[in-house]
């Protein structure tokens, strides 16, 4: 390409498009190579890993996957993981839609106060409550219990749900929620029958971000867990770091058991997640 | 004060500041531009399928950090990627990765992973606030001659000033409290010099046990978030009077 002259115009628009294009191509292969890599390298064992980077498995072998599984316990992790997933954002979910519906329409002179003292927790960051809440979550003994992970998880997702949950019930009409009062529906009725069905699209973006961030939760899993029964997912994947760091094999395969199911769901609803990553991320912080 | 002289004396020592610093760069100067670079291409609509290669940027946040940083520091390994690349690009099969091992190199690695991770956010914000600008100030400067350079200097990037601003707040906000990439990444080491103010707490608290400094390193954090908060509200007030 090099002896072509950019003379004109049209040369010039050509080959910034294929500049264009290079640069899109490079970015995504830095971002597939690893897991591809990653991928494939899970079923090797550990010499081939070590002799041979970056070719395939000659024959492709599962137990890396099975002693991963009984050496890390990552069975026990797992359910833990989608237990905590999907009790904090389900709780997320109804607590947070029943807050905004209050906030946004139920007006009294608490409302802003309660509504700001929820808003606080957007700027608060975890670590500067870490330890405060680590003496007391031992004092009353919910350390290294479900129940505690599950309450934290739902106390730190609490506060952008809510922020983006009665933003969208304020655009609601008031006129819909009279006419249905006039009807003589109860708040609990205006809730469920009114409420909820209009606020699907920002019931989908809290589940979104919720349910990403319990998953992926490390830092409090691994400060406030240290029993199997209570340990989740990125704790025990971590665990492969320490003495068995040198088994790349069982670690490899714990890595892909770790993202395997947040890279199924995105590669499912990429769209529902970029955009609402778009809605909360800039508020976010 | 005794405890934040302590700890202030650790800091110098250590000299660890400096890649707080360098994470802080990183982020600013790194994932924001490269983040802004990208959606601008793909709002001009200069690339075809440029739904998939959204999806690609953006693919790394939606997995766990603490796999990431398992992974990158895998790649960066002896036995990764990163090291069999070099011997071919170098010629020299003997080359071996000792990047993890010095301290004035083992931010290469981390910087490069921080731009990885996280210049698909920046996207996805800057993309959907350049969709909101008006079309027709645009098409506006294109009938009056306007080439896409000034467009981009004289229209867009005044519109998304205030954007830029925030998201360069955030990013300084999100680095002070990253924890996961870094403690898996390196752990602190080589010799604590890749410790954030995070990791430093997380080692003192629950490591060595010592909550006193943890408290007081936490104290520094909150007092320099809540600054952070107080200059994106500024900030935000500030442009909304602007647009008005």
């Amino acid at each position: 390409m090099s002896n072509v002259t950019l003379n004109t115009r049209k040369e010039q628009a050509i080959f910034n498009k294929l500049l264009i294009y290079i640069l899109f191509i490079i970015f995504a292969i830095l971002t597939l190579y690893p897991l591809i890599w990653l991928f494939y390298s899970s079923f090797k064992p550990i010499l081939e890993i070590i002799r041979n980077a970056l070719a395939l498995p000659r024959d492709w072998i599962f137990s890396n996957y099975i002693q991963a599984i009984k050496i890390g316990k990552l069975n026990i992790y797992a359910v833990n993981s989608i237990i905590y997933t999907f009790v904090s954002t389900g709780l997320v979910i109804i607590f947070s839609m029943m807050a905004s519906f209050a906030f946004a329409k139920i007006k009294n002179r608490a409302t802003p106060f309660l509504y700001n003292s929820f808003l606080i927790g957007l700027l608060i960051t975890i670590q500067a409550i870490l330890i405060p809440l680590f003496i007391s979550m031992t004092r009353i003994g919910l350390r290294d219990t479900r129940l505690g992970i599950i309450m934290i998880y739902v106390a730190i997702n609490l506060p952008l749900a809510i922020f983006l949950g009665t933003e969208y019930v304020k655009a609601i009409p008031d006129s819909l929620i009279e006419s249905a009062q006039i009807d003589g529906a109860s708040y609990f009725r205006i809730f469920f029958s009114i409420i909820m069905p209009m606020c699907k699209p920002v019931m989908v973006t809290i589940l979104i971000f919720t349910a990403l961030a319990c998953w992926n939760e490390f830092m409090l899993a691994l400060v406030f867990t240290s029993s199997d029964s209570s340990r989740s997912l990125p704790v025990g994947i971590y665990s492969f770091s320490g003495p068995l760091a040198t088994e790349y094999g069982m670690q490899f395969a714990a890595l892909v058991i770790g993202m395997a199911p947040m890279i199924i769901l995105y590669a499912l609803f990429h769209r529902q997640i970029t955009r609402g990553f778009a809605a909360g991320g800039a508020i976010k912080g | 004060m005794d405890r934040v002289g302590k700890l202030y004396k650790n800091i110098q020592r250590s000299g660890f500041l400096v890649l707080n610093f360098i994470v802080i760069f990183v982020s600013v100067f790194g994932q924001i531009p490269l983040g802004f670079g990208l959606a601008y291409l793909i709002y001009r609509k200069s690339v075809k399928g440029s739904g998939f290669f959204q999806a690609m940027v953006f693919l790394p946040m939606v997995i766990s950090t603490i796999i990431i940083g398992i992974l990158w520091s895998k790649m960066f390994s002896p036995i990764g990627v990163v090291p069999r690349i070099i011997q071919a690009i170098t010629n020299n099969p003997n080359y071996s990765m000792t990047i993890m091992n010095s301290k004035q190199l083992a931010m290469i690695p981390i910087g490069f992973v921080l731009l990885w991770v996280y210049t698909g956010t920046y996207l996805i914000i800057f993309l959907a606030n350049l969709q909101n600008i008006d079309p027709n100030i645009i098409e506006a400067a294109q009938i009056d001659g306007a080439t896409d350079g000034q467009i981009f200097i004289k229209i867009i990037v005044p519109q998304l000033y205030g954007v830029i601003v925030l998201t360069s707040i955030l990013a300084i906000s999100g680095s002070l409290r990253s924890f996961d990439l870094l403690f898996t990444m390196t752990g602190g080491g080589p010799a604590y010099y890749t410790n954030l103010l995070a990791i430093y707490m997380y080692n003192y608290s629950f490591i060595h046990y010592n909550y006193g400094v943890g408290s007081a390193i936490s104290t520094v954090m909150v007092i320099l978030s809540i600054v952070l908060v107080i200059l994106v509200r500024f900030v935000r007030r500030k442009v909304e009077t602007m647009g008005a």
